[in-house]
């Protein structure tokens, strides 16, 4: 194989990697939309904070991150549900668009910049020495990726699963469709959009320790994959959550390529363009039915 | 009366608190009137027009620096950079609004901030002529109204700030009772109400942005002159987005006042917590976490705003800007509590 030719197939192997991760931060983001009607800009933040627990429950007390992976959920679970119960609910019922923006962004502005007062700006970082690595063909994979990558998509099959077997799963996809008419047939939905923002952040979370483990991580990092998660939940159609699957390795594939072909400075132009491309031209999302919600 | 004794006590203020003797008073007061001045513009697209644009920081950033670049470049004056950078933003505003303005709610405010992010990548990689992520930082000339800088006696900044202020105020003002205001208020309530009317929805949207655009940009020509220095997070970032519409935001959404009342009481707040608190403990960032939490007690709280909670609407219908003109209770079936106060959308 040429070299030019293997080394963008590198690319892109690794591009769709972190793309299993992509796949668990927008599942969330794209549900609490299906289900609440809301746009969350606080969910990079909770990205941030499942790195951060990942990083201190190893620093501290020498918990391995895939040990994290099934702590950090369950807190991000709980706090998902107090959050909403608490703050969003109010806001969400009065129906006030600008309403629902305030209370996500002052979330993320005051998470964030917490973390930075406590954490500074100072990048950390799980990864000690060099990956250990593996090889197909000539592609390099490191095992941390890989193994993300991996678990990252077996949570999103139990996710899936869960969403069409269990009668929570269905009274949430129910409340997303319809949801007066989910009323009348006796669901709660006032705990459904709480437990549509639990299961969010504890998706988020996970999508966060895995990434701990091989990227560094700053304060700012949350608003970086926030826009990421934009560009993967419009990909699939924002309140879609298959289409986040679809979204999230395709993004990792636009990523690595154009990482490769333009240089990782210009790569997050090039995707933002594919993401405006699509809100003009196919704002129901590359998976889509030609059905706009809230439009 | 009230407003005609405040605005006598601004104008007179520089002459009780010297510049040169309370540089912190007068910083802060001339960056209360800019965030005053860009909420209000802010406020024509998204409280009367009821298009939220998370995207006005690239107008503001986008004006900024055509000034800056064509005083480095060319030594060209703000003042006719002024005139450039309107022109370029009321270009671009079509630019960014042909295809989002077709938009919904959510989507809209996603595809303004994508553009948004754009424009700032953009700036970030630009190394050439616009210095890159470092950004322009400008010569200290001497002080000339030419060169639209007063480095030994800031007076003039407050002046030209605050009549700018007061400028868009009154716009804003003549314009609530103007066709345009009329044209733009039945645009948020109801686009299929306001198109069934004859309204050319899409052309006035446009004219409502690039209005709002132009004014921005304006601010952003002060910004950089002000400041004398520009670099793309600085003018761009989420976080000036933040400080355009939070003014608003806690003020109330689609009034006069609301945005000015706003920006008095959070940029002076901020600015006392950021400077105290980072020069004694070296908190950074501490001014943001309460920018943070005013947001989320505002919404949930005061949802309206100062101005929209103390002075009810006479209109007769007191919730929900933005929403459809009949009452949601008339629509939807009462089932519960709930699902009469939580209809969602429309």
């Amino acid at each position: 194989m040429l070299l030019e030719e293997t080394l963008l197939i590198q690319a892109i192997v690794s591009g769709v990697l972190v793309g299993g991760i992509y796949i668990l931060i927008t599942v969330g983001l794209t549900m609490i939309y299906g289900v609440m009607d809301l746009v969350n800009f606080a969910h990079g933040s909770f990205l941030m904070l499942g790195m951060y627990s990942a990083f201190w429950l190893f620093f501290l007390w020498g918990v391995s991150p895939y040990l994290s992976l099934l702590l950090v959920p369950v807190l991000f679970f709980g706090i998902g549900w107090v959050m909403e119960k608490a703050l969003i609910q109010r806001v969400v019922e009065g129906g006030y668009l600008l309403g629902q923006f305030m209370i996500t962004f002052g979330l993320w502005l005051a998470i964030e910049n917490t973390a930075v007062i406590f954490w500074h700006l100072d990048p950390r970082s799980l990864a000690r020495g060099a990956f250990q690595t593996f090889f197909i063909g000539e592609i390099v994979i490191t095992y941390p990726m890989a193994l993300a990558f991996c678990i990252a998509i077996v949570l999103s099959i139990a996710f899936h699963v869960f969403m069409t077997k269990s009668w929570t799963g269905l009274a949430l996809s129910a409340t997303a469709q319809n949801r007066a008419s989910a009323e009348i047939v006796g669901i709660n939905v006032r705990d459904m959009y709480a437990l549509a923002m639990a299961i969010g952040l504890a998706m988020v979370s996970a999508g966060g320790v895995l990434l701990a483990t091989f990227f560094p991580m700053t304060p700012y990092v949350g608003l970086y994959f926030l826009i990421i998660a934009f560009v993967v939940a419009v990909l699939g159609g924002l309140g879609n959550y298959v289409g986040a699957v679809f979204g999230g390795l395709m993004m990792g594939l636009i990523e690595g390529f154009f990482g490769f072909v333009v240089g990782p400075d210009i790569k997050q132009l090039a995707y933002l363009f594919v993401f405006i491309g699509i809100l003009v031209l196919r704002p129901q999302g590359l998976l889509g039915r030609k059905e706009i919600r809230g439009g | 009366m009230t407003l005609l004794i405040a605005l006598g006590f601004l104008l007179a203020e520089p002459l009780i608190f010297n510049p040169y003797n309370n540089p912190f008073i007068f910083n802060i007061l001339v960056l209360t009137f800019l965030y005053a001045y860009l909420s209000s513009a802010w406020n024509i697209l998204a409280g009367f027009t009821g298009q939220l644009s998370f995207g006005h920081a690239a107008f503001f950033g986008l004006g900024a620096y055509t000034a800056a670049m064509l005083w480095t470049m060319f030594g060209l004056t703000p003042w006719i950079g002024m005139i450039v950078a309107a022109a370029i933003v009321g270009f671009a505003s079509f630019g960014v609004g042909l295809p989002s303005l077709r938009l919904k709610k959510h989507y809209f405010v996603m595809i303004t901030l994508g553009f948004s992010e754009i424009l700032r990548i953009t700036f970030i990689q630009w190394h050439q002529l616009a210095g890159g992520a470092g950004g322009i930082g400008y010569g200290v000339v001497a002080d000339s109204w030419l060169a639209f800088q007063f480095n030994t006696d800031k007076t003039p900044y407050y002046y030209i700030m605050l009549a700018m202020l007061i400028l868009c105020v009154l716009l804003v003002y003549k314009m609530k009772t103007s066709k345009w205001g009329y044209y733009f208020m039945a645009i948020r309530e109801d686009e299929i109400a306001a198109a069934t009317s004859g309204i050319n929805v899409v052309q006035y949207k446009l004219i409502s942005c690039a209005l709002s655009a132009v004014l921005t940009a304006l601010g952003g020509v002060f910004y950089v002159q002000f400041i004398l220095y520009i670099f793309p997070d600085g003018v761009m970032s989420l976080d000036v987005m933040t400080k355009i519409f939070l003014p608003t935001a806690l003020g109330g959404l689609g009034t006069l006042m609301g945005p000015v009342i706003g920006a008095f009481i959070l940029i002076p707040l901020g600015q006392i917590v950021n400077v105290y608190f980072t020069t004694t403990y070296g908190l950074q960032g501490l001014h943001l976490v309460v920018y943070g939490v005013v947001l989320i007690l505002v919404s949930t709280v005061v949802p309206k705003g100062i101005v929209g909670t103390l002075f009810k609407p006479t209109t007769g219908r007191t919730e929900r800007p933005g929403a459809g003109i009949i009452p949601s209770s008339a629509i939807s079936v009462p089932l519960s509590e709930s699902a009469n106060t939580s209809q969602v959308g429309n």
